[in-house]
Formats: structure tokens, C-alpha cells, sequence
């Protein structure tokens, strides 16, 4: 229990650290007057200027602004985004941007990661079983392959043999995606299953090289360790080796793995994101981004964080739950 | 593509593979170069892979020097050809490998002559970010892993904090910050792409603190420098290899990443990414040559680079191996 | 042989011969080994690493790593021949009919499943019985292997057990089956001797019980003369001996059994006598052997050894080798070859003084919500004097706060209160820094492959110290380099070689060459020959000592092997969980021990000798070395302690003289005692 509340404290102790440098950092690069003429135009009054400056509270001080920011933050609340305030030309909170975008690339990464570790468990293990033979060898570099080839790549020759050639997938995600709500999605997506194979497909291509290759690796550790030969000297049968005393210990630091690769299955995702169309948080940050609307970039860095501090947590959860030497307090660090 | 492609899944591989490694060849005689030498020579994957990068090197580096006319278009104009004939019926610049063209041509530019233009960008940023990320990883790592108590808590933090955000996501933002130029982007990808380093080196170091000939070295009265200089760092070799071949792979990656979202160098200078994201367009129309042959590349390059890397980690282990 | 022969026999074992593949060659680590073991019996395979005898205990369970295999030859367990079945068909012998107790407890255990359930599985691998019936069956075994509180053990992991106790519940786990034979390799070489002592006894008990053969794979000739009834001697792959224990020892025939028996101390003897070393290395097995495997090794070779291997021939009893020229020499006709070595008087000068010395090492706090501050007594309250040119021995077993003591001394950890003072230090440049010790103290390690930098040549090693000194530079840097080497029996070649170039008995003469370079007062040898082969042991305890007479150096010796600190020490340190319980001369402290402790360790220590080992008495220390995280009250060893009182659990024993420079704390002390000092 104690670890688990010292991982918990680990945990929102790095959320806070992403706050700050996400608060910070794009401060350093944009002046608040610069952000008002962004906002009111290069025609606005210096009088205007000061008003909006005071209204937005950026005339305070970084740390007085961070406080309010933070408070706001974990009321849920990010404050305006100042460029779709420009365009639209009335407040918009970066809320109202976001919407539900962060629900529907929570769904888009979800499902592939769990059937990523699912696909690398039974491949990576029979690659240990039958090290070093042709096998193996085949699947090392199948893995190499995949784990090598930009997921850009991926993705449009997936776009073009399986949904152009021959109608398996689609090439985009219908664009009524976005108006589904969050809790609606879900279903829909089960209805529209078939435009999500494809996205489905290449986030699974970017996840499944590195976990298949770090199961075999844990695999092989575990195989080699004196308990399995016990195993095998009491007349246990080669399945029941590796199911009861191979499998398990080996997947214990590939819990630790799975949390720890979230970061990078959101980040690819993005590149997913992009070729499909599909109103996720990556196709929404890149926008953001390029048009230097900090507020948005800022909240979906916080998101993404808190996904993986979550993520991780929840690899800790299991990881406490499937190795008795954690979960009985003689801790692995 | 993403920056950080499971970094930390193989950062955590890395070090499983290194210590998993048993007994193999025994090397023989000779100077540590030679015996070294005499491992990665035995791995034939490897000695193809390394002719293969020279090659891509040496073309990236001499190839648009041989043609004449706009130093990219690289093959020798020839009006009648369909990849220059403008005016020919069907005309898109495009053209599947002929004769003159081995592996076709986009939008009216030769592909090989495209590739290892290309190619100049992508492997010099790739390289020269990768040396930025090794040496702030490695320092970075060590000094954290060596001076150890409050100092490596605070600093392994940072890096999980760094690490909990998407490399992409801090890619870009760092970016739209810092600009597009080729410098901006070797010092951003250099400088997004060490934490998985840092925090593998700081594992590395760790252990080889504890060895005894470290111990042995600290009873002789030596400083921390030489202990740092002399026994910790030729032995974290290996591992610094395998994280060094992975970090240019990545960098490459990234670089194309940001280069199909149209993010990457402005034209005249373009990558790999840029080439792709070029080609992609037409490739939906059925145009096969203008997304293989990069794609072929790409998976060959980062291929390579893995191979030679295993390659060269086992001629560094070797010497560690007993007889 | 024949048939009849091996109807009575229940292993059988026909010109085995075993081959690995490596990546460039192939190496047969066991070629033409037969011998049989009867039901009931107990044969001992000995012989030093490398010498194949844990390859043939695995070919037997057919479990022979994935690049092994059985080249040649037959295996007969009950007449069937195991060599060549399916692995379905093996599947109904291994845990059945032959089960297997591996070497290192820490690991052979499912770390995430609960001991009882391995049992259970190991039950009803082999018997179609409820999980209920099976837990009973296990829980009975537990209890047969004498597993304290059982029922609570039953359910807990293998962490949650200390050594001993994982050893005993894989005993339990081996015999759930009631096999026939038993294949125990080194099942005790990785646990203290107190513990060994305990393990053996349950293994000989059950043996007892169940009329189970046991082929007991063992590097010690003690632990063959006191529990074996036939032993198989095995050099380079191939038996080189085998006879019954008592006519092994009463008349050994091949000079290899006899070179064996003569590099091992032993704490029997009023003195020691000087160990024979053998000289050179093992064979190289990837290479082709010319003529006898040991004839480089053996002083009785001659020209008919060169010319043809021998083959193991009968001579009459069962008693069989494998030599042209045999001996016939008895254990003590051994010993008495041997020159005694006479008992050297100390010095009087003090060299290093340790003052109340105390070591305690935090508990690492797990997390920021935890606030407790416990600690773990590692040394606690340590007086004592190291004189120049004396020997001090200190034995304890794991956990007893040796290797601390040497860290402390060495610097590399820093004393919690208490000091180390150097007479040879010069107090005018305080603090004494650790360039100015490395010319007083140096160090040798116990792991010659850890303590040597992997990357650095022979020439750089010995050097370092002498660079950072500054002292020696160039070619005389490299003179006296060479003549280190030379001190060191090391070939002059070897300087720019790398350590993975030599075998780990040349590492550890690199490693003592490197703490002689600054010619220091003392060193401080931490388990220096534990890993070694007993040959390769002789030959670098005889060097220790020959350098110690030449050089005059001082040696604090740190080691579990009593027999070793015998050999060496002239002064013994014991210690127990942190404490030192008992310090004086080595030949006192061995013949008339002071402390209940030390009786303790001396009668676990298996004896080479098979009369002396059966007619021993069986006063077996009970229990485990308690955790020193809360150390027992007053006398730390009460807990296991068979004289103790209610005083010893209240009032922490001080020293009392037992003899002349002889001390000891206990308050019921086997020996009388005179004057209570407070000083040692």
C-alpha cells in the first residue's frame, strides 16, 4: 500500500512539473502585449490593449498568473484560447475547442494498445521459446521491420492496398465523428467499426515492434533462470512450464513497459491522426500549435501527461497486484 | 514519425538485452581493436548493413555534384522522357523506374537523384542531433547515477516529467518556439530526445558503481574524474552504442514525423518526410514509385543502423566474455 | 558388466559422453563416465569445477542445457535406458522416479507463486489428487523437512525465506513424490556452514526413511567423507576414480584424488601443515588431449602417460582409476607429507586500531509518507588491534558484519561512530586522505572477474595505483611492474594481456599484484580464495603466505571457511551478527574454543576424514542467524545459544581473558576465564 501512495505522490508530483513548463515555457517566446494585439488586432488602442491585458489578468505577475492558472486548471477549466477568440472575434475557452476530442483519442489509442499487448505476449514468448531458430529469426526481423518504418508510411500503404484496392477500411474517418458526444462514441464507433480498422491497424504497427521485442527479451531473462528448471525437474509438461512459470514473471516488468509506452503511442497516434482525418487531440495540437495558440497546446500537454501518469499508476496497480514481492512491501527500487 | 518511437521501451530493452548477453566467441588474440574488429566482421548482416549506410552517405554527400543543370534535378534532362515532357499526353512528373530513371521519377525530379538529396538533410540532422542527444544523455545520466541521493532523485523527476509527455507534442511545440532552420531542428530533435538516454545511462552507471574494481580504484586514492573517465565510461560503451544507433534512427524518425506534417525544412531543403508527404498525394492515385522506393530506404536505413549496432555491441562485449 | 549386475543396480550409467556445441567448436564435457548407484546408496561425485560432474547429474534428470546433449552412451535407471525417450515419456521419471535439489535456493524457486503451491504442483504433476489432498501431502512434507511454523510458511513466497528455509521446502518439493533417487548438486554450497549442517542432517534423515539413493555432486571432500558410501572423482570430463568412501580415503590410488586431498586445509590437527597446490590449469576441453588429461599436472607422469589415455580398471572391492602409475597412500599419509607450519610469534607493534568501531546502515525509506529511521547493525562496537606482520583471521558466517569491517577499515564506508587509526599515518597531514592510505592499506577482493576493470590490460591494472601515486613513471614504472608479476607467478607475457584473457586464478594474482604495487603494511583480503577451485586455492593461499614471511606484510584475512583462516591466520576473529564474540590465537581458538559460537562453528565444518567425520558428535546449531535490524538483547547469540540464561538476554556480555591474548564475550564461557579487560 505504502508504494502505491508514494507512486500516487510520484505521480502528481510530475503533473505539477508539466504544468510548469508547460505554463512557462511559451511565455518566454510571447509577450502578453503581443498576445493582446493577436487577439484585438494591430489596429487596437493602447487603452484596449491594457483593458484586455487587466481582463485576462496578464498584467499580474508570471507567478500570481501560474496560481490562477492552476487553480483554474483543476477546476477543469483552461482559460480562452486566445487565436479562436481573434478569429471568432468572442471569447472562446479552450474547453469549447478541445470538446470531446480528447475522449475520442483516448478511444483511438485504447483499443489497439490493449490488442498490441495482446498480439506481442504469445509472439514475443514463442520467439524466446525457440531462440535462435529460423522462427525467431523470421520474427526478429518482422518486428525490426515494423518497429523501423515511420508510421506515415504505414498508414498510407494501408490507405492504399487495403481501403483503395480492395475496400477493406476506409480512407478517412467519417467527419459526423465530431459531433458524436463522448458517451455516445463508443457505440457509434462499434456501428462504424469498419473506418476504424485501418487507424486501428497503424497504431497497433507503431506499438507492437518494441513491446514484442521487450516480451521476447523478458522472456528469455526468465527462461533461463534456475525456477523454470525446477519446473521442468519435477515432470512438468513443457506448456505448463511456461504457462505457470514462465508467463508470469516474465509479463511483470512488461506491465511496467506498457505504462511507461503510453507517451509514445499518444505522440504516434498523432501521425495517425493526421492521415485519417480523424478529430483526435493530435490533429488538434498541430493546428494549435502552428498557430502559436499556447492555452490549447498547454491544456492537451496536461492531458497527455495525466494520461500517462494515470497509465503508469494503473501498470503500478498490476504490477503490485501480480509480484508479491511488491505488493508485500519489499519494494523492486 | 513519432520522435520518441517507444524510446522507453527500448531503453528498457537495451538494458535487458546488455544484461542478458552469455557467454559467445572467445576473441583470441590481439589488440582491442583488432578483436573487435574480428567479432563485428563474423556478422555479415552487419558488414552489409555498414556498406549500405557508406553508400547512402557517400551519395548523399557527392551524388548532385554529377549532373548538370538545377543541382536536384539530378538526372540528365531529356525532353522526350516522360518524366520532363510537360507537354507529353498524361503528363505528372511522375514515372515508374525506366532505364534512364532506376527508380522512376516525382513530379519531374529523378528519385535517386531526390533520395540522397534528401538524404543530406535527414542524415545530417539525424546525426548531429543524435550526437546532441548522446552527449547530454550520457552526462546527464552519469551524473546522476554517480553522485546518487538527492541530486538523482530531483534530477530522474525532470526526466520522468519529460518523459511523460509525448516527444512529439514537445517536438512540435519547441518547433513553433525555436523555428524551422536546420540548426533549429538538429539543437530541437538533439534536445527533446535524451531523456530514455539519460535514464538508461543513470542505470548503467549505477551498476558499474558498485563493481569492485571501482571500489578497488577508490582505495588506490583516485579522483572522481579518473574513476568517471577510466572505469565507468569504457565500460557503459555497449550500452552507449546500442542507445546511440537507436537515438539516430529516432531522430531520422522524428525528422520525418515533422516533415509529413509540414513541419520540418522549408524548400528548397526538404527530407525524407517531405518527400514522403510529397509523394503521398499521388500515391492514393495509384503511383506505386513514389512512396516505395523512400519507404524501401527508410526501412533499410534504420535496419541497418539497429544491425550495426547489435554488431557493435557484441564486439564490445566480447572482451568481457569469459573463456 | 553384465546384465545381471545392473538389474540390481537402480542408475546406471554406460560410457557416457556428452557434447555442447559452442559458436565455433564443439567441447565434450563428459566422455566414457559409467558407474551405477544402488537403491539406498549415496555416491559422491567430486571434482573441480569445469570437471563435468554437474553436466552428468543433468544428463541423468535429461536436462542438459538447449546446446548439450548425450553424444554417446547409455543411461539405465531401472534398466530402462533414459537416453534417446521422448520428453513425454521423461516427464513420468523426472520428480517421480529421480527428482533433483539444484545448488542455489535464492533462485530455484517461482519467485510469484507461494511455496505451498509449488509443492502441491510438484504432487500433482504425477498423482490425479484434489488440490486439498495435495496440500495436505505438502504440508506434511514441510514439516518432514522441518520447516518451522508449516501451516504459516505454506503460504507465503520464496523472499519471504531465508536460504536454509528455501532449500529445505525444495527438499520437500524433490521428495513430494517419494522418488527413488535423489540428484543433489552442491545443495549446500551456497549457505553457511551452520545452515549446511542442518540441511545435510534433514537429507540424511530422509534418506533414511524413504531408502532413497542420492548422487551428491559436491566440490567438498568434507561433505564426501562424512555423508557418502562410494565416491566418483572426476577430472576434465572423464572419472579418474571411484571406490568406496572409507577405501577412498584409506588407500587413493590416482595422484589426481591424492593432489585433491592434499590442497584442502583442514581444521583437524593441533597444525597445520602446508598445503600440496597442484600446479597449472585443467585442460582445455575444446582443444584434442594427447595421452592422460592430468599428466601436465601430475609429478608421477611418464612417457607411457603421453602416449595413451588410461582407462578406469578394476581393482578388486569396486575400488577402480584411472592411472598407469598408481599410488596407494592414506588420507593420513597425505596430511603427514605435508609440512607443519610453525606457530609464529605476533609482533608488538600496533599497525591499525580499531576503536569501538560501529556501523549502522539506514533502512532505505520507501516513499515520502514513510518516517520511521530503522537501521540495520551491521558492526557493532568492535575493539581490536592488528599488529605488523601478524595474520588476523576474521571468520563469520553471512550477515556477521565481516566484509563490513573491511569496507570500514579500506574507507569505503564511513564509520557510524568509533574510529580506525593507522600507526603508520602521518598525523601532521590530518584528515588522512585516501591517496595517503593507499600506501598503508590495500585490498584484495573475493570475485576476480568483478574486482579487475574488464577494459584495462595486465600492465594498466598493476599500474593504476603507481599512476595515481604518481610515484613510478615510464620504463621503471614498467620494471617494477614486471617484477611484481614475477612476486606474483605470473609469466611476463601476461602484461598486455586483458583479464578475460586469464583464468580466475591468475585474475586474483593480478589483483593481490595491484595492492602490493605501493609495497603497503597491510592488506585486507575479503574472501580472496572462496572462489577458487581448491587446487587453484593451494596454490594462492601458499603465495599469500609466502609473500606475508618474505615481505613482512600484515593480512587481514575476512572468510567464512574456517579451515582456510586456520591455514593462514595467526590471530582469529570471530564474529556474530555484528558483534565480535571471540578473538585470540588461531591454534586456541581452534582447540579450545572460548565461545559457544565458535564450538558451534567448528562442529558444523564437515571434516575430510570419514572416521573422524561419522564419530563427531551431533550438536547441531539450531535456527538462523536473526535479522540485524532488531538484534537480540544483551548477548546477541542467546537466541541460538544452547547455554543460555535469563542474564544473557538482559546483560550484554563483556570480554574476559579465557587464555593468553585469548578473549571472549559470554557470560558462560566454555573455558576458564581470568580477568575482564575492557580493552582487547
Amino acid at each position: 500500500m505504502r508504494y502505491l501512495l508514494s507512486r500516487l505522490a510520484q505521480g502528481v508530483l510530475t503533473l505539477f512539473g508539466v504544468s510548469l513548463l508547460t505554463f512557462f515555457l511559451p511565455k518566454f517566446f510571447q509577450a502578453p502585449t503581443g498576445l493582446a494585439v493577436q487577439v484585438l488586432g494591430q489596429r487596437a488602442t493602447p487603452h484596449a490593449i491594457l483593458g484586455f491585458l487587466h481582463e485576462y489578468g496578464l498584467d499580474r505577475s508570471l507567478p500570481v498568473q501560474y496560481w490562477h492558472w492552476l487553480v483554474a486548471a483543476l477546476h477543469g477549466n483552461f482559460g480562452i484560447s486566445y487565436q479562436a477568440t481573434a478569429t471568432q472575434g468572442t471569447p472562446v475557452t479552450v474547453n469549447q475547442l478541445i470538446g470531446s476530442n480528447v475522449w475520442r483519442s483516448i478511444w483511438l489509442t485504447f483499443v489497439p494498445t490493449i490488442l498490441s499487448v495482446l498480439i506481442a505476449i504469445p509472439i514475443g514468448l514463442t520467439q524466446a521459446v525457440r531462440r535462435n531458430r529460423p522462427y525467431d529469426h523470421v520474427m526478429t526481423t518482422v518486428v525490426y521491420v515494423v518497429y523501423s518504418t515511420p508510421a506515415v508510411l504505414v498508414c498510407l500503404l494501408l490507405v492504399y492496398y487495403f481501403a483503395i484496392q480492395i475496400h477493406v477500411g476506409t480512407v478517412s474517418i467519417d467527419a459526423l465523428a465530431v459531433q458524436i458526444s463522448p458517451s455516445a462514441f463508443p457505440m457509434w464507433a462499434l456501428h462504424h467499426l469498419r473506418q476504424f480498422i485501418l487507424p486501428f491497424v497503424g497504431i497497433i504497427a507503431l506499438s507492437v515492434g518494441g513491446l514484442t521485442r521487450f516480451m521476447r527479451g523478458s522472456a528469455l531473462d526468465t527462461l533461463v533462470q534456475d525456477h523454470v528448471r525446477t519446473a521442468r525437474a519435477k515432470g512438468a509438461s513443457p506448456t505448463r512450464v511456461l504457462f505457470k512459470h514462465v508467463l508470469r514473471p516474465s509479463l511483470i516488468p512488461m506491465l511496467t513497459i506498457i505504462g511507461l509506452s503510453i507517451p509514445s503511442i499518444i505522440g504516434g497516434a498523432l501521425i495517425v491522426e493526421s492521415v485519417f482525418n480523424y478529430p483526435g487531440m493530435g490533429i488538434l495540437a498541430v493546428r494549435a500549435t502552428t498557430v502559436g495558440d499556447f492555452t490549447v497546446v498547454m491544456a492537451l500537454t496536461i492531458y497527455t501527461a495525466g494520461l500517462t501518469v494515470i497509465g503508469n499508476y494503473l501498470a503500478d496497480i498490476f504490477t503490485a497486484i501480480a509480484d508479491p514481492r511488491v505488493r508485500l512491501g519489499k519494494g523492486r527500487n | 514519425m513519432e520522435p520518441s518511437s517507444n524510446e522507453v521501451v527500448r531503453d528498457e530493452l537495451v538494458s535487458g538485452v546488455v544484461a542478458s548477453r552469455g557467454a559467445g566467441t572467445v576473441a583470441g588474440t590481439g589488440t582491442m581493436r583488432q578483436q573487435m574488429w574480428r567479432v563485428f566482421r563474423q556478422n555479415k548482416l552487419a558488414l552489409a548493413s555498414l556498406a549500405f549506410v557508406v553508400i547512402l552517405i557517400l551519395g548523399a554527400v557527392i551524388y548532385p555534384f554529377f549532373f548538370n543543370g538545377l543541382y536536384w534535378k539530378s538526372a540528365p534532362i531529356d525532353l522526350a522522357n516522360t518524366c520532363f515532357n510537360s507537354t507529353a499526353p498524361g503528363y505528372t512528373g511522375s514515372a515508374p523506374p525506366s532505364a534512364h530513371h532506376w527508380l522512376g521519377c516525382i513530379k519531374g525530379y529523378d528519385t535517386i537523384g531526390l533520395l540522397f538529396y534528401s538524404g543530406r538533410f535527414s542524415l545530417g540532422i539525424g546525426f548531429l542531433s543524435a550526437i546532441v542527444t548522446m552527449s547530454l544523455g550520457v552526462t546527464y545520466g552519469m551524473l546522476s547515477g554517480y553522485i546518487g541521493g538527492k541530486l538523482d532523485a530531483i534530477l530522474m523527476r525532470i526526466v520522468d516529467m519529460m518523459l511523460s509527455i509525448p516527444g512529439l507534442y514537445l517536438l512540435i511545440l519547441t518547433i513553433v518556439l525555436f523555428g524551422r532552420s536546420f540548426v533549429a531542428l538538429t539543437v530541437v530533435i538533439g534536445f527533446t530526445g535524451w531523456f530514455g538516454v539519460a535514464r538508461l545511462m543513470r542505470a548503467e552507471t549505477q551498476s558499474l558503481r558498485e563493481r569492485d574494481y571501482v571500489a578497488a580504484a577508490i582505495t588506490m586514492g583516485a579522483s572522481r574524474q579518473r574513476i568517471i573517465y577510466r572505469h565507468i565510461l569504457p565500460n557503459a560503451m555497449s550500452t552507449m552504442v546500442t542507445a546511440g544507433t537507436f537515438a539516430l534512427g529516432d531522430a531520422i524518425l522524428a525528422l520525418a514525423g515533422i516533415g509529413f506534417l509540414g513541419l520540418g525544412l522549408q524548400p528548397p531543403q526538404f527530407d525524407w518526410g517531405t518527400l514522403i508527404q510529397r509523394g503521398s498525394d499521388v500515391f492514393k492515385l495509384g503511383y506505386w514509385w513514389t512512396i516505395w522506393p523512400i519507404a524501401a530506404l527508410f526501412i533499410l536505413f534504420v535496419l541497418s543502423t539497429n544491425y550495426i549496432g547489435d554488431a557493435m555491441r557484441d564486439a564490445f562485449e566480447v572482451r568481457l566474455q569469459e573463456q | 558388466m553384465t546384465d545381471t549386475f545392473s538389474l540390481m543396480n537402480l542408475l546406471e550409467v554406460r560410457n557416457l559422453q556428452i557434447t555442447y556445441k559452442l559458436r565455433t567448436s564443439d567441447v565434450v564435457a563428459v566422455d566414457d563416465v559409467s558407474f551405477s548407484i544402488a537403491a539406498g546408496e549415496c555416491l559422491g561425485v567430486v571434482g573441480e569445477s569445469g570437471c563435468g560432474k554437474t553436466t552428468v547429474g543433468m544428463a541423468i534428470m535429461q536436462l542438459l542445457a538447449g546446446n548439450g546433449h548425450i553424444s554417446a552412451g547409455e543411461i539405465l535407471l531401472n534398466g530402462k535406458n533414459l537416453v534417446g525417450l521422448p520428453d513425454k515419456e521423461l516427464r513420468k521419471f523426472r520428480g517421480r522416479t529421480v527428482a533433483l535439489i539444484p545448488q542455489d535456493p535464492m533462485t530455484s524457486l517461482n519467485p510469484v507463486m507461494r511455496i505451498g503451491d509449488q509443492v502441491v504442483e510438484a504432487y500433482r504433476i504425477h498423482h490425479r489428487v484434489s488440490k486439498k489432498v495435495a496440500a495436505e501431502r505438502a504440508l506434511e512434507m514441510l514439516r518432514m523437512v522441518e520447516i518451522p511454523n508449516a501451516e504459516e510458511r505454506f503460504n507465503q513466497y520464496p523472499f519471504e525465506l531465508s536460504g536454509g528455509l528455501r532449500q529445505r521446502v525444495i527438499i520437500a518439493m524433490a521428495l513430494v513424490c517419494e522418488p527413488q533417487l535423489l540428484i543433489a548438486d552442491e545443495p549446500t554450497t551456497a549457505l553457511d556452514v551452520t545452515i549446511q549442517a542442518q540441511i545435510l542432517d534433514v537429507l540424511d534423515n530422509l534418506r533414511e526413511k524413504y531408502k532413497l539413493a542420492v548422487m551428491l555432486i559436491t566440490h567438498d571432500m568434507g561433505v564426501i567423507a562424512s555423508r557418502t558410501d562410494r565416491v566418483v572423482v572426476m577430472y576434465a570430463g572423464r572419472a579418474a576414480e571411484e571406490a568406496s568412501t572409507s577405501e577412498i580415503f584409506r588407500d587413493m590410488r590416482h595422484p589426481y584424488t591424492r593432489a585433491l586431498l592434499a590442497s584442502v586445509p583442514s581444521i583437524e590437527g593441533d597444525q597445520p601443515t602446508r598445503l600440496h597446490s597442484i600446479p597449472g590449469l585443467p585442460p582445455d576441453l575444446t582443444k584434442p588431449i594427447e595421452g592422460c588429461r592430468f599428466r601436465a599436472r601430475c609429478e608421477f607422469a611418464t612417457e607411457e602417460c603421453r602416449r595413451a589415455e588410461p582407462s578406469l580398471t578394476a581393482s578388486g572391492d569396486g575400488h577402480r582409476f584411472a592411472c598407469f602409475n598408481p599410488l596407494s597412500i592414506g588420507w593420513d599419509g597425505v596430511r603427514e607429507s605435508g609440512a607443519a607450519i610453525p606457530i609464529r610469534r605476533r609482533g608488538d607493534e600496533i599497525l591499525v586500531s580499531l576503536q569501538n568501531l560501529t556501523k549502522d546502515f539506514p533502512l532505505r525509506a520507501k516513499g515520502i509518507f514513510t518516517r520511521e529511521r530503522r537501521v540495520v547493525s551491521a558492526v557493532s562496537d568492535i575493539t581490536l588491534d592488528v599488529y605488523r606482520g601478524e595474520t588476523l583471521g576474521i571468520v563469520g558466517e553471512s550477515g556477521s558484519g565481516k566484509t563490513t569491517v573491511g569496507k570500514l577499515i579500506m574507507g569505503l564506508e564511513k564509520p557510524t561512530s568509533g574510529s580506525i587509526s593507522f600507526t603508520d599515518a602521518d598525523p601532521s597531514h590530518a584528515p588522512v586522505t585516501q591517496l595517503a592510505l593507499a600506501k598503508i592499506r590495500q585490498m584484495i577482493f573475493q570475485d576476480p572477474y568483478a574486482s579487475l576493470n574488464p577494459r584495462k590490460r595486465i600492465v594498466d591494472l598493476i599500474g593504476e595505483p603507481l599512476d595515481i601515486q604518481g610515484t613510478l613513471k615510464g620504463p621503471e614504472q614498467t620494471r617494477r611492474i614486471g617484477e611484481l608479476l614475477d612476486e606474483v607467478g605470473l609469466p611476463q607475457e601476461s602484461l598486455y594481456r586483458y583479464p578475460h584473457e586469464l583464468s580466475g586464478g591468475q585474475r586474483q594474482r593480478v589483483g593481490l599484484a595491484r595492492a602490493m604495487a605501493l609495497q603497503p603494511a597491510i592488506i585486507i583480503a575479503d574472501e580472496p580464495v572462496s572462489s577458487l577451485d581448491v587446487s587453484i586455492q593451494a596454490q594462492m593461499l601458499n603465495l599469500l603466505s609466502d609473500l606475508r614471511d618474505e615481505k613482512g606484510l600484515s593480512y587481514l584475512f575476512i572468510s567464512h571457511d574456517l579451515a582456510v583462516v586456520r591455514y593462514i591466520a595467526d590471530r582469529i576473529g570471530v564474529m556474530y551478527l555484528g558483534k565480535l564474540v571471540e578473538i585470540g590465537p588461531a591454534h586456541q581458538v581452534f582447540t579450545q574454543p572460548a565461545h559457544h559460537y565458535t564450538r558451534a562453528l567448528l562442529d558444523a565444518v564437515p571434516v575430510a576424514n570419514p572416521d573422524a567425520a561419522r564419530g563427531r558428535s551431533g550438536s547441531r546449531l539450531g535456527g538462523e542467524i536473526p535479522s540485524a535490524i532488531d538484534p537480540p538483547s544483551g548477548c546477541r547469540f542467546r537466541t541460538r545459544c544452547p547455554a543460555a540464561t535469563e542474564e544473557c538476554t538482559a546483560v550484554e556480555p563483556t570480554y574476559a581473558e579465557a587464555g593468553d591474548n585469548h578473549l571472549v564475550a559470554c557470560h558462560h564461557p566454555l573455558r576458564a576465564t581470568v580477568a575482564i579487560r575492557a580493552k582487547v
